[in-house]
Parts: structure tokens; C-alpha cells; sequence
């Protein structure tokens, strides 16, 4: 997810795809959150200003794979 | 939204066939405001009614003098599909019955807390939507994406009987969605510490506990033991109310949960296909 080597095999993401432990991007990026509950207390508990923490790649990804918020259902 | 005229006649001859059932499935999605193309009718019915479903269906007028054809099954003792006819298009009508499901209750039990509607001078029985959205945590993602838009209607209903103190409480210690998390914050129902007490002693949802914890928190109010494990229940009492990171740590619980319950429907199938 930190990758900034422009490669899709460094997308963690995207191995789950290739490697085939997902057959779809959504079902990726659910697998991947899944491995990473614990990181999303660690940056909870760590300290990144409110709008890194927001910003941060795992947590932009867990909200967009949460409940939506008043403003997302309006889109 | 009212009921197709396909779903009125199939209610009407079990009706004749004195079954009593249960919408479910997407008809039942659809009538709780989730607009939903689906071709199958799927309905909970007691275990007893399972035995001679077929011959009952058979005599109605609806089926009479039909053969419904029934589908290839590996658990029949849970359920059965029947096909009752094919679209213009060629596309299959199927009629399914769960009498028993890992994520209900027993039918007597679930029957007692249907949603009776009134449509076309007949009593059309659906499942509860809190029954609903539980037969809908299964290992498969289109049901979890129904979750999700149920669990804010759910919220909605909840929130528009928040009129006086018991309804606040109610739809607090019921909170499952965001958006209605979003508007019992913006409606100020988070701030009267009594309410917020009994509110986190009734939850029982863990959604609505990590929701609730941090104002549970801010007020001064000592929380029971909640269904949380102890790092997610330690994270909440550090964190501001309503902040990223509450909804990032309530998201993470709403994933945990949901991972689980796809393991417990994986291994529900297991355990059926071993029992074949």
C-alpha cells in the first residue's frame, strides 16, 4: 500500500489478484484490510494528525469499504 | 415498496396450501425500500410444513394440475427449490424454502416478530428486518452489500421514533450504520449521559458498542463488559468522539465481524455437505 515504485507487482493489493487468493479487486481489498486490523489500531493509537490518519492509504481504504457517511450516499 | 403481482399470487396459494411463511430474500429486500430485480421467491417455513410442500403446492389453484419440477438439492433437510415456470426471456422462476437456516432463529420464534403488511385485502408476512439483515450475513459479498442499505433503513426507523427519551435509547443502542451514527450525532442524541448509560447497557450489537463507547466514555459513565475484545475496547476509550479515528476503529469491528461470519457460513456448508 506504501509503495512508490509505480510497479503494480509491488501493490500488495494487487498480488492478492495475481496470485489468485482473490478473484476480484473489491475481494482483495477486503482480504487485504482483513491482514491488517491490527495496523489500523497501531495508526489509531500513533500519531498522525487527524487529516494524515484520514488520508493514510489502509484507513482511506477500510472507510471505502465501510458504512457510507451522510455525505457519500448523497454522491 | 408495494409487492410484485408474481409475489401476490404465490403468497395467495400458500395461503390456500395453509402454509405458513416468511418472505425473505429479495422480495423481502425490496419491501423494506431496497429496489431489487430478483426472479426467485424465497420464504422461511416452519420444518413441520416440509414433508408434502410439493403435493400442498400442487392442489392450489395457482399450481394446479402443474408438476413443479424440484431443483437438485445437498441439504434437503434445510431446503428445497422448486421451478414454478420460465420468463418470455427463457429466464428459470424458482419458488425456495429454508425451513431451517444457522442464521435464523426457529420458525416459530422468528414468525412472532414478522412485519405483517396489508396489500390487496391479504396479510403479506416478511421477515423481520433485524431477522433480514441476519439471514443476509453469509459468506457471499452481494449479501453483504444488502447489509449495508438495510442496516441504514434499520437506523432510519430506529432514529424517526427517537421523539422522547426510551425511543433516543432504543435507536442508540441499536446503531449499526454510519449515516445513522451521522445523524443521532448531528441530532444531538449523544450528549444526555443517563440516556448514553442505558443505551451501551442494551446494546448488544458490537457496532453499536464501539459507536457508543467514546461518548459512553466523555459522559463518565462506567460501560458493562461489552462484546469487544480488549485492544478495540482500549483504542475506543482514547479516541474523540466522532473522530476518524472512532470510525476507523468501529469500520475495523464491522470487518472482524463480518469475517467471522463468512467463516461460520463456510463452515455451516461444510458441515451439511458432510451430513449428505
Amino acid at each position: 500500500m506504501e509503495s512508490d515504485s509505480g510497479s503494480i507487482l509491488d501493490d500488495p493489493v494487487a498480488q492478492l489478484l495475481l496470485s489468485g487468493q482473490a478473484s476480484t479487486p473489491s475481494e482483495a481489498e477486503r482480504q487485504y484490510l482483513e491482514n491488517h486490523l491490527d495496523e489500523v489500531l497501531r495508526l489509531v493509537q500513533g500519531p498522525l494528525s487527524e487529516d494524515e490518519f484520514r488520508r493514510h492509504p489502509l484507513i482511506a481504504l477500510l472507510f471505502s469499504h465501510g458504512s457510507r457517511g451522510w455525505e457519500d450516499s448523497m454522491r | 415498496m408495494i409487492a410484485t403481482p408474481r409475489l401476490l399470487e404465490i403468497a395467495d396459494a400458500l395461503a390456500e396450501a395453509r402454509i405458513a411463511y416468511l418472505i425473505m430474500g429479495g422480495h423481502a429486500v425490496r419491501h423494506y425500500g431496497v429496489d431489487r430485480n430478483t426472479l426467485d421467491f424465497d420464504f422461511n417455513v416452519s420444518t413441520k410444513d416440509a414433508p408434502d410442500l410439493r403435493a400442498r403446492l400442487e392442489r392450489t389453484r395457482l399450481f394446479a394440475g402443474q408438476r413443479l419440477i424440484e431443483g437438485p438439492g445437498w441439504r434437503r433437510q434445510d431446503f428445497r427449490r422448486f421451478q414454478i415456470g420460465a420468463l418470455p426471456s427463457g429466464q428459470e422462476e424458482w419458488l425456495e424454502f429454508w425451513f431451517r437456516n444457522h442464521l435464523l432463529a426457529p420458525f416459530p420464534e422468528v414468525y412472532e416478530r414478522r412485519e405483517a403488511v396489508e396489500e390487496g385485502g391479504r396479510l403479506l408476512n416478511y421477515l423481520s428486518l433485524p431477522d433480514l439483515i441476519r439471514s443476509k450475513e453469509t459468506e457471499r459479498d452481494d449479501d453483504w452489500a444488502d447489509v449495508k442499505l438495510l442496516e441504514e433503513i434499520l437506523d432510519g426507523r430506529h432514529l424517526a421514533g427517537a421523539t422522547d427519551a426510551p425511543g433516543r435509547v432504543r435507536a442508540l443502542s441499536q446503531l449499526r450504520s454510519r449515516r445513522g451514527f451521522e445523524r443521532a450525532d448531528a441530532g444531538q442524541l449523544l450528549v444526555r449521559p443517563s440516556e448514553l448509560a442505558e443505551a451501551i447497557h442494551l446494546a448488544s450489537h458490537a457496532v453499536a458498542c464501539a459507536y457508543l463507547l467514546p461518548f459512553v466514555h466523555k459522559a463518565g459513565v462506567t460501560p458493562p463488559p461489552l462484546p469487544l475484545d480488549s485492544a478495540v475496547q482500549n483504542a475506543l476509550q482514547h479516541v474523540a468522539p466522532g473522530s476518524a479515528r472512532h470510525l476507523a476503529v468501529v469500520e475495523a469491528v464491522r470487518l472482524g465481524l463480518q469475517r467471522a461470519a463468512k467463516a461460520a457460513d463456510q463452515a455451516d456448508k461444510q458441515r451439511a455437505r458432510k451430513e449428505q
